[in-house]
């Protein structure tokens, strides 16, 4: 029986769709889980692109594994991913699915199929059955209410979401696996990828995962002297290298440096930005950070009001000392 | 001399291509501070992107569609002066969700017959992308997020690039499709002189909103914002050296 200040459970049921990579769950998709069960009594997942014994391990109740001849491109295949979503949905109370993560495209779709708007950005439930969800500014949080019938579709905001660990059952207690033909359900080809080197980075940490990041702005000039200055540092203090859209723009950081509006949302314990003007979309990004230390030249730049501690100052000249102290 | 055949016949399928592209445009409110009102800068790369190609194929026409409320107007004018076919205006009475967007947008898709919807990386609702997929999956066309680049496009499909995480990936699409583009947007653009002569006597359309045909009742109510009490110290310090070993000092015991 739970205790009565343990939090009540809005769904009795929901779906979940955690993306993985290479059979391992992604920081995204543990939060996802996180986020599912302290909201649900019951949790199920569909596992895409995860062999079966990895898929079993991870404790929900029901797993659904797509058995495909090759590995699915979800963005190429999303819409195949949306029919088998709304297959589901009439079985669910919620289907949850990470905001950052290529089911939100599925998801999206599959509320067409449904005829069931998508609630984005969502990051806690509240007692009265509302969701909370954050707007692309960082200065609001709305308070949504949804009007229509059970599944409810929910694209989470896992990087804001403060929840538990996911407590994992044993063994999940049934299976069921669903052929999937990845290849013809593709609805546009993939020409040719390129990965962007950036081994320069290594030795840093990715910027959802540190408690730690140095951003540098477009004020750097070029991508040697970013890489001069912040992965040093960056490094020395275990944390990760940041940017904003317009060093991105540049050439001057690889884009999953980008923190903003349309880069990373993050919250480390210390953000500490060089040269960053501090426009609005770039500190939408930045507005859970529990410390904004900011190093710019211009006393009169946005950043300056809105960080914790400034410093009106060359930054090049703060940086060389602080790589040196 | 077979290849130059074969380049005169692509060109002559290019140029006789007659394709209409409809992309939209979100108005918002100046996030400076400022009260005016303008359109989201994605959007506005996305809109001259489109109208750049229509000026190098001149069987190109680029159309932009707004759901916005008539006080907007005057942000979208600047779509004709630029030169775009059309600029389309949908007002509608309430607050709509995503949805019923996609519902308006797609009624307006398929009544014009255009062949490709380009979309803000962020439109619609609190910028979560969720318009182009959602139109997409009315259409039943396929829908590429995270356009980064439109490399070619021609009679039967477009080719892009689309950036995800670190990857360049490049992407060849059927026509009709729905892209959610993310394309550059820090390139100044000014109208041309000579078009804004022309551009005042093109209207803007304003697109009857007849709601009787589509059941558009909204799904999610906002109860209320709250605004985010992340106060900020706002200690400005100085000197540089002392206040650099002040930091690090303390870095170090937080650190620990």
């Amino acid at each position: 029986m739970e205790t009565s200040n343990a939090k009540m459970k809005m769904f009795p049921k929901v779906l979940v769709l955690p993306e993985f990579s290479n059979g391992i769950l992604t920081s995204a998709a543990q939060l996802l889980l996180n986020f599912a069960n302290e909201n649900a009594t019951s949790i199920d997942m569909l596992a895409i692109n995860c062999d079966l014994p990895s898929a079993l391990s991870i404790g929900v109740s029901k797993v659904y594994v797509l058995a495909s001849s090759a590995p699915a491109n979800i963005r190429a295949a999303s819409t195949g991913v949306a029919m088998l979503v709304s297959a589901l949905s009439g079985r669910y109370d919620a289907i949850l699915v990470a905001r950052s993560s290529p089911y939100h495209v599925a998801l999206c779709k599959a509320s067409a199929v449904l005829n069931k708007v998508v609630i984005t950005n969502v990051f806690e439930i509240a007692p009265s059955g509302d969701f909370l969800r954050t707007t692309p500014s960082g200065l609001l949080i709305q308070q949504v209410r949804y009007l229509a019938g059970p599944p409810c579709l929910l694209s989470v905001n896992v990087n804001a979401t403060k929840c538990k660990p996911f407590q994992p059952l044993p063994q999940a207690k049934s299976l069921q696996i669903v052929h999937f033909d990845a290849i013809s359900l593709a609805r546009f080809n993939v020409l040719s990828c390129f990965r962007r080197k950036s081994a320069a980075y290594q030795g840093c940490l990715p910027l959802a995962e540190a408690s730690f990041v140095v951003a540098g702005g477009a004020s750097f000039k070029s991508a040697r002297l970013f890489e001069r200055y912040l992965i040093p540092l960056a490094r020395r203090f275990k944390g990760a290298v940041g940017a904003s859209r317009s060093a991105v723009e540049a050439g001057f950081a690889p884009p999953t440096c980008q923190i903003g509006q349309t880069g990373a949302i993050i919250s480390p314990k210390l953000y500490f930005a060089f040269g960053i003007s501090g426009a609005i979309q770039h500190m939408a990004g930045v507005s859970g950070s529990n410390l904004i230390f900011a190093v710019n030249c211009d006393a009169k730049a946005p950043i300056i009001k809105r960080s914790d501690v400034s410093l009106i100052a060359n930054m090049f000249e703060a940086l060389t000392k602080l790589n040196a102290s | 001399m077979k290849s130059f055949h074969l380049v005169a016949n692509f060109l002559k399928q290019e140029v006789n291509t007659s394709l209409k592209f409809l992309t939209t445009a979100k108005v918002i409110t100046n996030l400076n501070g400022e009260s005016t009102r303008l359109v989201d800068p994605i959007d506005d790369a996305n809109a001259f992107t489109f109208i750049d190609w229509s000026s190098a194929v001149p069987s190109f026409t680029v159309s932009v569609a707004s759901i916005s409320s008539p006080e907007d107007r005057g942000a979208l004018k600047k779509f004709t002066t630029l030169g775009a076919a059309e600029v389309i205006q949908l007002s509608p009475s309430r607050q709509l969700d995503c949805l019923s967007k996609a519902k308006v947008l797609k009624r307006l898709v398929l009544s014009r017959s255009f062949s490709l919807v380009a979309l803000g990386a962020q439109s619609s609702d609190v910028g979560s992308a969720q318009l182009g997929p959602i139109l997409a999956g009315l259409l039943n066309w396929p829908c590429v997020t995270d356009v980064t680049a439109i490399v070619h496009i021609a009679k039967a499909n477009i080719l892009v690039q689309r950036s995800v995480g670190n990857t360049l990936v490049n992407v060849c699409v059927p026509l009709p499709c729905v892209l959610s583009c993310d394309l550059s947007r820090n390139e100044f653009r000014s109208p041309p002189m000579l078009s804004l002569p022309s551009s005042e006597v093109k209207p803007i359309t304003i697109e009857p909103f007849d709601e009787t045909n589509l059941a558009l009742s909204s799904q999610i109510k906002v109860i209320k914002e709250i605004p985010v009490s992340n106060i900020r110290l706002g200690l400005t310090l100085s000197p540089l050296d002392s206040t650099l070993e002040a930091f690090s000092r303390w870095f170090g015991n937080f650190k620990r």
